[in-house]
């Protein structure tokens, strides 16, 4: 029993749910539907908790194109919490979208409170699955200047930006995130990620070796390296110093001294080899291991 | 808690109520003594205590929850691990989530 | 050795007076948290502006403290975009009373923002429903039970109680543990605080104005005072952020990671 609420409990707060494949979201959604159906949901659970589950009940059955399913569970969250809820509007906003379309959704998130955190993101959603990007990305400017605490947007913009090719304003974004979630390692190798991609449309466009694709790369790999700091064996913090480290070995005329760099990508690719030798990663991590020590 | 730590501490509870009881029925006894005495505990309820609180603690060390890593990169090390991120939030971001994408995918696979 | 009690209680004083007391009283605190949670109205909705005037500040004390993690550039651009954008005022939301500030202004007066009505309101409230029943049963007791002693504490107590447990009863010599009606209620006004916990559960308010003095400021250390001139605090907030010098913790990491992996 337990071990059922840690499982759902755990896919709302990490949201899984948007990543997972299909087989793993249709086994997750049969849990659900068995916990919240079987009344098991009330018994165990503090309101908070349960309302959650009630959230990914939601989630995964308006993904699994259980329509009818998702508006039971929307009704019954609707009766406890009324239609002025915030987090009600914004799955009521969600059920429509994917139910009538972006413009009945539209039509009901204009006709609520403009400043719920929720309801922006939802507007600005519809924005960009209707591919306008460039009022897309200047709404979501709008909206960090209105919240520039929200962690989430800042991410989302940067990866507005990273879809546009435009990388230094990603990387600021990314910044930004940083100073609001210190420890959050991924969004350091994600900076390290967008600084490569940076370096390497810097080198296209110069055709030759110039300071600034060197110092993006450096970059690269202080913020890999602070990555795998913060977490330690982190795959994708060990790959991105792996392949970072090895461009910067093949430039022709360094500006500056590289000599260290050369002893990072031997720690690199040592750590990475215990790694996949002791299978101490998830299944894909330990694909992504293998690829980019046979690549690089 | 194991069956052995259970069994370890309540068996250790019970040797330490025995010995409680003895001191008391120990100093009772002396009461009733006539030849005014200053004599102290005898030894055996003595080494009953100490081993009975030995045992306790042992109990307890062995029902003890598995000891968690205090340094941060160990413990985000395991949540990676057990896909438990806490900052996976920031690059999934739910307050964004494409609802028509993921029906589409979905529906996609599923055929 | 056995001497004779020198009072001997009425058993239905027990029946009849103490528990009423104490059952009236518990009922009235469970009576006064529903009642708080219907007056309490829901916290009133920030305009935009008003979230971007008071979100902005907490971004001067993000760079401030995390500033570290970020290279020296993005940090110079962001130190140097703060501090004019928090001199030049840009956040707040009253741009035109802005550019008038060098005017002569009334003081602020916490009653003309809307935001500073309702919480005086809301604390206005939180006082009546606390009073008006602790009025009415402490008349109630006085009418009907004044001077009644109601039992005896198990235990012996110093002369210096006898004002605590017997006030309403004007007996010099009486043992101080015989507790008079008047202290049973003043017993049972500060003692129901975990009765009620148990019953309502921790976060309640059937203690009324008992946890008022405790729970103050810490509501206003949350968001801002009513009336107060939050451009003052974006001018110090620039000071501080001019203040910080950086020092890039990346610096020197790859020697960090060589020497731990190596």
């Amino acid at each position: 029993m337990t071990t059922i609420i840690d499982t759902l409990r755990n896919a709302h707060t990490t949201s899984s749910y948007l990543t997972l494949p299909a087989e793993s979201l249709q086994s997750l959604y049969d849990t659900s539907y068995k916990f919240v159906t079987s009344g098991a949901a009330a018994r165990s659970l503090h309101p908070e908790g349960l309302y959650n589950v009630f959230e990914l009940h939601f989630f995964l059955s308006i993904i699994t194109g259980k329509d009818s399913e998702a508006s039971a569970i929307l009704t019954t969250l609707t009766d406890r919490f009324g239609q002025d809820s915030h987090r009600v509007g914004v799955l009521r906003s969600i059920y429509l979208e994917a139910t009538d379309g972006p413009v009945k959704a539209l039509e009901f998130l204009s006709g609520r409170q403009d400043t719920e955190l929720g309801t922006l993101k939802r507007k600005i959603v519809i924005l960009k699955s209707s591919n306008q990007t460039s009022l897309y990305i200047s709404e979501l400017l709008k909206l960090v200047d209105n919240y520039p605490s929200d962690a989430e947007s800042w991410a989302e913009l940067a990866s507005a930006y990273l879809e546009a090719g435009m990388y230094a304003q990603s990387i600021f974004a990314l910044h930004e995130v940083l100073l609001l979630v210190p420890l959050a390692y991924n969004i350091n190798a994600l900076v390290g990620e967008t600084s490569l991609l940076y370096a390497s449309s810097l080198h296209a466009a110069s055709s030759s070796h110039s300071v600034a694709t060197e110092e993006r790369l450096l970059e690269a790999v202080k913020f890999f390296l602070r990555s795998v700091e913060l977490c330690e064996d982190y795959v994708r913090g060990w790959t991105g110093v792996l392949v970072a480290t090895n461009r910067i070995a093949a430039i022709q005329k360094p500006f500056s001294d590289t000599s260290k760099y050369k002893r990072l990508y031997d720690v690199a690719r040592k750590a990475l080899t215990k790694i996949v030798e002791t299978k101490d990663a998830s299944e894909s991590d330990l694909n992504a291991a293998q690829l980019v020590l046979k690549n690089y | 808690m194991s069956f052995i730590s259970t069994a370890i501490t309540v068996f250790a509870l019970l040797l330490l109520f025995h010995a409680g009881y003895s001191a008391y029925e120990f100093s009772h006894y002396l009461k009733h003594l006539t030849v005014n005495s200053n004599a102290t505990l005898p030894i055996d309820i003595i080494t009953e205590t100490i081993v009975a609180t030995g045992l306790f603690a042992l109990g307890q060390v062995l029902g003890a929850d598995k000891l968690r890593p205090v340094s941060f990169a160990k413990w985000a090390k395991g949540l990676e691990r057990e896909g438990k991120s806490p900052f996976s939030f920031l690059e999934r971001r739910p307050g964004y989530m494409n609802v028509t994408k993921l029906r589409e995918e979905y529906a996609s696979t599923k055929k | 050795m056995v001497t004779a009690p020198d009072l001997v209680i009425d058993p239905s004083l027990r029946d009849w007076v103490l528990f009423p007391i104490l059952l009236v009283m518990i009922l009235v605190g469970i009576l006064r948290h529903y009642i708080t949670l219907l007056l309490q109205s829901s916290p009133k909705q920030l305009d935009l502006l008003a979230i971007r005037e008071q979100q902005s500040l907490a971004r001067g004390a993000s760079l401030r403290s995390n500033g570290k993690l970020i290279p020296p550039s993005s940090f110079q651009s962001r130190k140097t975009y703060l501090i004019q954008a928090f001199k030049n005022g840009i956040f707040l939301k009253d741009q035109e009373a802005f550019k008038n500030k060098d005017e002569p202004k009334p003081p602020a007066n916490p009653l003309a923002e809307p935001g500073g009505m309702d919480q005086m309101l809301n604390m206005l409230k939180g006082n009546m429903v606390m009073i008006v029943p602790q009025t009415l049963l402490m008349s109630w007791i006085n009418f009907f039970f004044s001077g009644f002693i109601l039992m005896k504490l198990p235990f012996p107590l110093t002369v210096r109680f006898k004002s605590i447990l017997q006030s309403g009863v004007a007996t010099r010599d009486l043992d101080v543990r015989w507790v008079s009606s008047m202290s049973w209620y003043f017993l049972n006004l500060f003692g129901l605080r975990s009765v009620y916990d148990v019953i309502l559960g921790s976060n309640n308010s059937a203690g009324g104005g008992m946890d008022m003095a405790g729970m103050n400021p810490g509501m206003m250390g949350g968001g801002l005072q009513p009336g107060q001139d939050i451009y003052k605090l974006y001018l110090s907030e620039a000071e501080n952020i001019e203040l910080t010098t950086h020092e890039y913790l990346l610096e020197d990491i790859e020697d960090r990671i060589l020497e731990k992996y190596e």
